[in-house]
């Protein structure tokens, strides 16, 4: 356990020094406020344009804020496992002591605190340029919400993530999960307006339910209101990283097992 | 200037990657498709014209998509194997390869197009009628040939850093807003509509919307004002890109960092 726990920390700290080593830690900034900012002002023109007050430009810019979460705390650690294929360290990591598992967890835990630090910019974005009215909403409970939803699309991320260990790239599936968020978890428009047929999968995504809490906090709702939902991201939280550890498990010894490994 | 020769053999490289392994354009074109349908989601209560809006607009994202990403990493995973040098030895201007791959890679972008159309004409019941549809033709292929000039301005830049994937992901969605593709430039703020007219997608949009959407002119420029502006703006920055190309690549081989990754 307390190897498993080294491994993790030595894993989130190697993540945090090799975050600049390519991208300057400028252009890496520009990068997290620039891809926030005018994806969100697509959809608030879009939005604008379109005139539907089921889907005002305040709405659409929460939900997009909400949504900056998705790029590291899902695409970030799907795309882990694929980066250590595609520059050839897969086989070392497997051949430490501690489980892939854990390296990919600690790799999650550093890509949390980004996905925090990129929410919260792109909620200031959404107050100051795109009317969100921010002003009722209550610390705390939006601390909560944000921490849990986090926690969630980690898990979700991992999960989706243990699956590059096995294919040959993980960049595929995590630029598909990156993006349909937008389409499936109300951050543009209320999911009412999805055929029915598609509903359902809104609800595998952790990021439906962090968009509605941190809607409802914004409308004034306290910790007690939304504390449901965040309940409900902390259970799914969990459940996908256990599946995860199950699936590292299962597709590590697939790609031993089939010499996939180093497949790039 | 370019040489067609290494245009169309890189044009051909780029496309035998692309058949040998198509999934690949998948992380490309999928940002433009969720936009677009997001788009359409968004315009359905509208109806009419603005769902056009959407499905041309989808196209113009989709080329630009497609170009920016494929760009970036192809010149990217050149560093990585260590062919960034060898292709910069042969008597073929890196620009004239470059700019092989874009087009390629924004006429690959026509899928996303192609998706969006699919997506409005069975879940929506959209029926795209082109009312000009030489002059859409042209259209197309001058904004193609547009957005493949700017992929190649930015991706002189690639050569002379590592930081490819960063560039691509800062210079997406600017154009998506600043095109106006999926709606009129005119419900953009007055201070950032100098930016938008010196893009050339954005008069290749507007001429592609005056090709198929009936009475639309929102410029005021008529179809051959904004096809000659796309035209005028793609020379201009493919001067440009050629003056960049010469420039950084002298630089990358003063530094000697085109291997370093």
């Amino acid at each position: 356990m307390l190897r498993d726990m080294l491994g993790v920390r030595a894993s989130a700290l190697v993540a945090l020094r090799s975050q600049f080593a390519i991208v300057g830690p400028g252009l890496w900034l520009i990068q997290i406020l620039s891809t926030a900012l005018f994806q969100m002002w697509f959809f608030v023109l879009v939005s604008n344009f379109a005139g539907d007050p089921g889907a005002a430009p305040a709405y659409v810019a929460l939900g997009n804020a909400v949504s900056s979460l998705t790029y590291s705390a899902v695409y970030g650690v799907t795309m882990s496992a694929g980066a250590e294929k595609h520059i050839g360290t897969m086989a070392t990591i497997m051949s430490t002591p501690t489980r892939m598992f854990y390296v990919f967890l600690g790799k999650g835990a550093y890509q949390s605190l980004i996905g925090l630090f990129t929410v919260a910019v792109s909620l200031a974005f959404a107050s100051l340029f795109f009317g969100v009215d921010l002003s009722g909403a209550d610390p705390l409970a939006l601390a909560a919400v944000l921490l849990a939803t986090c926690f969630a699309m980690v898990g979700f991320g991992m999960v989706i993530g243990s699956v590059g260990v096995y294919l040959r790239s993980s960049m595929v599936l995590g630029s598909i999960v990156l993006y349909l968020g937008l389409l499936l978890c109300g951050v543009n428009f209320p999911i009412s307006y999805l055929p029915e047929w598609l509903r359902p999968a809104s609800y595998i995504f952790p990021l439906t339910y962090g968009v509605q809490a941190v809607r409802d906090v914004a409308a004034g709702a306290g910790p007690a209101e939304v504390s449901g939902l965040v309940w409900l991201m902390l259970g799914l939280g969990i459940l996908f990283f256990a599946l995860a550890y199950a699936l590292f498990i299962y597709f590590e010894r697939l790609a031993l097992k089939r010499g996939s490994l180093d497949m790039f | 200037m370019i040489d067609l020769r290494a245009m169309k053999a890189a044009l051909k490289q780029q496309s035998i990657h692309f058949f040998v392994d198509p999934q690949w354009v998948i992380p490309s074109i999928i940002a433009p498709f969720i936009f677009t349908t997001v788009t359409l989601f968004l315009f359905r209560h509208a109806g009419g014209d603005l769902l056009l809006y959407a499905v041309l607009g989808g196209g113009v994202l989709g080329m630009w998509g497609n170009t920016i990403h494929s760009s970036s990493w192809s010149i990217g995973y050149d560093r990585m194997n260590g062919t960034l040098e060898a292709i910069m030895v042969t008597p073929a201007p890196l620009s004239s390869v470059v700019f092989g791959r874009c087009l390629w890679n924004s006429f690959l972008g026509l899928l996303n197009a192609l998706a969006v159309f699919l997506v409005a004409q069975f879940a929506f019941g959209i029926d795209v009628t082109v009312q000009n549809p030489v002059g859409f033709v042209v259209a197309l292929a001058a904004t193609l040939l547009s957005l493949s000039v700017l992929g190649m301005v930015f991706g002189a830049f690639y050569v002379v850093t590592r930081a490819s994937s960063a560039f691509f992901q800062i210079l997406e969605f600017p154009i998506y807003v600043l095109s106006g593709a999926v709606f009129p430039l005119m419900i953009l703020p007055e201070w950032s509509r100098p930016f938008s007219y010196i893009i050339p997608a954005t008069w290749g949009a507007e001429a592609l919307k005056i090709s198929t959407i009936p009475g639309y002119d929102s410029l005021g420029v008529g179809y051959f004002g904004a096809l000659g502006l796309t035209i005028l703006t793609t020379a201009a920055f493919l001067l440009i890109s050629l003056f960049l190309f010469t420039y950084l690549e002298g630089r990358a081989k003063v530094n000697g960092t085109l291997v370093r990754y």
